[in-house]
């Protein structure tokens, strides 16, 4: 017994990577369906925000985000622009990441054709602009000097669905799908706090406990943690997406983290205790 | 030159940090003004930063490639990599797809909807169209002696069908030329991304590269993290005394309570919903961790940033923190 601990404390770490990648692939492969998702209070609040909006309502949605955090945010993304779509809000697109603009406009424009949604009617992609809290407090103060044109080279104050879209406080809701900074905290520090908008927000697993705070103090209407948090906003939208697809591999890749960790204690206590009987 | 180098830029450090201050929190025209116009200024400061950012980036590998320091290979490949990003960049004008929307494909028009007479969308015209150019238009004004309205063509029309269950069944692309005659009828691909937008061209080499190349390789680097976590959480994460022990309790917990399929099993197969009288479900137990103990951490260092960001700003501010302005004379 003592020898096969041995060998675990001394396990070559590409054991490892073989298995947690059997694992995570799995499930992908052939879905599991496990049960019991359920949205967590934040992702409630987000989805019950964006249900209660009403139809020609305003949405901002800021892609913060560039490919590495995409598998993590995507699904959130293409949810909220669904949700939004099927609300016929009216969306305007952007992104402080530069590396997540085509990111933004494939999401938005795959959304967009998806919901039958008519460009500068029913939504508009601003694109992206250096300088990522200039850019906030300078739509804050106006969006037609900080965006003068949209991705399609349009200028933005003749485009009719920005034609009472002035300022960042014209918005109904401002959301902020965001893996880092500049993100979430940025969008409440330099826009919501001075310019006072409504604001929600969609995160990576990393980044959603610091963003806790914000849900908690009311600074944000909702928060839509990583993958899992897809997942739930996927469930109360009902339409599975990649988000539930993903969160079986996600739940399987936890349980094992947490079994590894155990074990790995486990052989680390019984190989120093025999070997405190040893020198003894 | 003194002047110029050390006193000047404190003083404009000093009477921007203490005019941005005020204009926050004494909200005039004046001060909006102010804050929009250095936002503009910000933004072309930053793009300029970004040169000295490339310059700052290219010198250090340069210098590495220069002395055949170890690894310099991949150093080289920056440059490589520098110049065929940027040079796709500037090629496609920074253009994922060949948008031609304003010069060859037009303007798009609002679309024309078909329904059934219980309202279901059937088809949908979506057409472009493109003025005249001024040089047609300027001979019109010759002969008729009076300004016309601008003369448009129709250049592209996508129509798009529909199943009575809002499926897309059909989507057929038209192309014409300026006199009205038809160049090109085919049917799209509905399959294919972008397929139901109009003014849609094929990935430029920048698109191609962001897609193929950039895309993968950054997922790929994210994802590497999960598996290094999975090897170091088992080699590293040891309960060695009391403190280490309860981190180690309570990143179990988390782990383990943010998997949906816990609460089933605590709930349903356990039968656990409460404990004398509190509800007590796999998400309140993380929740409580996430909301209590982890917000106030978070909270007392958020303070501790936001104090030391404050009195370094003021030191900048005041021209007791000097370090920006660099050594030297």
């Amino acid at each position: 017994m003592d020898a096969f601990f041995r060998r675990i404390v001394a396990l070559d770490r590409r054991w490892i990577f073989l298995v947690l990648l059997v694992t995570l692939f799995a499930p992908i492969a052939c879905p599991l369906n496990l049960s019991g998702l359920k949205a967590s209070p934040g992702v409630s609040a987000m989805y019950n925000h964006v249900e209660g909006m009403k139809e020609g309502q305003t949405i901002l949605v800021s892609f913060d985000f560039d490919p590495a955090s995409a598998p993590e945010l995507e699904p959130m993304a293409i949810g909220i622009m669904r949700h939004a779509f099927r609300k016929k809000l009216k969306v305007v697109a952007m992104g402080l990441w530069v590396t997540g603009l085509t990111l933004e406009k494939k999401i938005v424009e795959e959304a967009a054709a998806e919901a039958k949604a008519v460009y500068g009617v029913d939504y508009v992609n601003l694109g992206w602009k250096p300088g990522s809290v200039a850019v906030i407090t300078g739509m804050g103060e106006d969006i037609y000097s900080t965006f003068p044109t949209d991705t399609k080279g349009s200028a933005v104050g003749t485009i009719p669905l920005m034609k009472d879209l002035r300022r960042l406080k014209d918005f109904d809701l401002v959301v902020s799908i965001a893996a880092g900074t500049p993100g979430i905290d940025t969008w409440i520090a330099y826009g919501a706090d001075k310019y006072k908008f409504k604001i929600g927000g969609g995160t990576t697993a990393v980044q959603s406990p610091a963003m806790a705070v914000y849900l908690q103090a009311g600074q944000l209407v909702g928060l839509i943690p990583a993958m899992r948090g897809a997942a739930e906003y996927e469930f109360l939208l009902d339409r599975p997406g990649t988000g539930t697809k993903g969160v079986d591999a996600i739940s399987l890749g936890h349980y094992l983290i947490v079994a590894l960790i155990l074990l790995g204690n486990l052989a680390w206590f019984v190989t120093r205790r025999n070997a405190a009987g040893v020198k003894a | 030159m003194i002047f110029l180098k050390r006193q000047f830029p404190l003083l404009i450090c000093f009477a921007i940090g203490v005019a941005m201050a005020l204009q926050y929190y004494v909200p005039t025209t004046l001060g909006q003004k102010l804050a929009s116009q250095t936002s503009d200024w910000y933004i072309i400061i930053t793009i300029f930063a970004s040169f000295l950012g490339f310059g700052s980036v290219a010198s250090v590998h340069w210098r590495k490639v220069n002395a055949r320091r170890p690894g310099w290979g991949y150093s080289a490949l920056v440059f490589v990599g520098i110049v065929l990003m940027l040079g796709a960049g500037i090629i496609s004008e920074g253009k994922p797809t060949t948008e031609r929307a304003h010069d060859e494909q037009g303007t798009e028009l609002p679309p024309v909807d078909e329904r059934d007479a219980s309202g279901v969308l059937l088809k949908r015209t979506i057409a472009t169209e493109r003025i005249i150019p001024d040089l047609v238009s300027k001979e019109i004004v010759e002969e008729t002696a009076a300004p016309p309205p601008p003369k448009t063509f129709k250049v592209l029309e996508l129509v798009i069908e529909y199943a009575p269950d809002g499926r897309v069944t059909k989507a057929t692309e038209t192309k014409y030329s300026r006199s009205g005659a038809v160049l090109l009828k085919r049917d799209r691909d509905i399959s294919k991304e972008g397929a139901l937008l109009p003014l849609e061209g094929e990935p430029t080499s920048f698109g191609w590269m962001y897609q193929n190349m950039l895309n993968p390789l950054q997922s790929t680097m994210f994802a590497m993290l999960g598996f290094y976590i999975a090897s170091a959480a088992f080699r590293s994460f040891r309960a060695k005394s009391f403190h280490s022990g309860l981190l180690l309790v309570t990143a179990l917990v988390v782990l383990i309570g943010n998997v949906p399929f816990t609460n089933h099993i605590w709930s349903e197969w356990f039968g656990i919903h409460h404990l004398r009288g509190v509800r007590l479900e796999m998400p309140d137990i993380v929740g409580w961790l996430m909301n209590t103990p982890n917000t106030a951490a978070r909270r007392g260092v958020g303070f501790g940033v936001a104090l030391g960001i404050i009195a370094t700003s003021l030191k900048i501010i005041f021209g007791i923190e000097r370090a920006y302005l660099g050594g030297g004379d």
